[in-house]
């Protein structure tokens, strides 16, 4: 890969309300200049409040992210370096495929918030857990491929 | 997934109507091509029910399934029902969506319940072609 192109990145999940949110804002912070990147679901909704928070709270502002729908992106033909799937495997969740395209698919394992259990202290505090285990596979993902 | 052959008997509904919301769904990035056994022509009350979804089905033509290059398909997708859908060659991968056929020469059906067959078979077709998005 040149040094001079950027790298484009696609975040998928199933509704674009939190997980693909949370990797965009990251790797738009952490990768800088180098990426191009945007995020995507198969059934767009409304932005998850807790990520909101707590992207806040990491020092992102994330409130005014709209979710896309993937089918917004096949039909404006864009095209991708990778797309990364960050849809639950353990629980067999499926997440959107990106299809004609050379992209590299990289799937990378979160649970879905949605299935997020207890008060809603509790489910921020997961929330919590979530974007960090998230910017860590985002670090090591960046020292891997540059 | 990067060509989807649509098929049924006479390539003048479902396969037409899949077509039609297969490129709108997908845009550019799959080649999609329709065709029958028996083609006949595009039946009109498709062409309105695709007309609610603003796409434009009256530039089709039914064409016949020896026409297609099997080397342009990957993925073949039959939409018969009872009839026996057409025979295609080729390596390409397989999926079968029973649909029923929404025409009909039945003279007891109005015009708004043969639009309101066409509605229900174009909205499965849809449905099943968003769920190809996922794997």
């Amino acid at each position: 890969m040149k040094h001079n192109d950027q790298i484009r990145v696609l975040f998928i999940c199933n509704e674009n309300a939190a997980r693909s949110q949370i990797a965009e804002a990251i790797l738009k912070q952490l990768g800088g200049e180098r990426f191009t990147v945007e995020s995507a679901g198969f059934e767009p909704g409304p932005v998850n409040p807790h990520a909101v928070r707590a992207m806040h709270e990491a020092g992102i502002d994330i409130a005014g992210a709209k979710s896309k729908g993937v089918f917004e992106l096949y039909r404006a033909g864009r095209a991708y370096d990778f797309v990364v799937a960050v849809c639950d495997k353990v629980t067999g969740e499926k997440c959107p495929i990106f299809p004609g395209m050379r992209s590299q698919r990289l799937d990378w394992s979160f649970p879905d918030p949605t299935t997020f259990v207890g008060s809603e202290t509790a489910k921020y505090d997961q929330m919590l857990e979530l974007r960090d285990s998230i910017r860590a596979r985002i670090v090591d993902w960046l020292v891997e491929i540059t | 997934m990067k060509s989807i052959l649509f098929l049924c008997v006479a390539n003048s509904a479902r396969s037409q109507m899949a077509e039609g919301l297969a490129r709108n769904l997908f845009g550019d990035r799959v080649r999609v091509q329709s065709a029958g056994s028996e083609p006949s022509k595009v039946n009109p009350y498709a062409i309105e029910v695709m007309r609610e979804k603003g796409i434009d089905l009256t530039t089709h033509t039914s064409k016949s399934v020896q026409t297609i290059d099997p080397a342009t398909v990957d993925t073949v997708i039959t939409l018969c029902a009872e009839e026996v859908c057409p025979v295609f060659l080729g390596k390409a991968t397989r999926i079968h969506w029973p649909i029923d056929d929404p025409a009909s020469s039945d003279p007891a059906l109005t015009r708004e319940q043969m639009i309101q067959r066409f509605r229900v078979a174009r909205d499965r077709i849809e449905e099943r072609l968003k769920n190809l998005a996922l794997s």
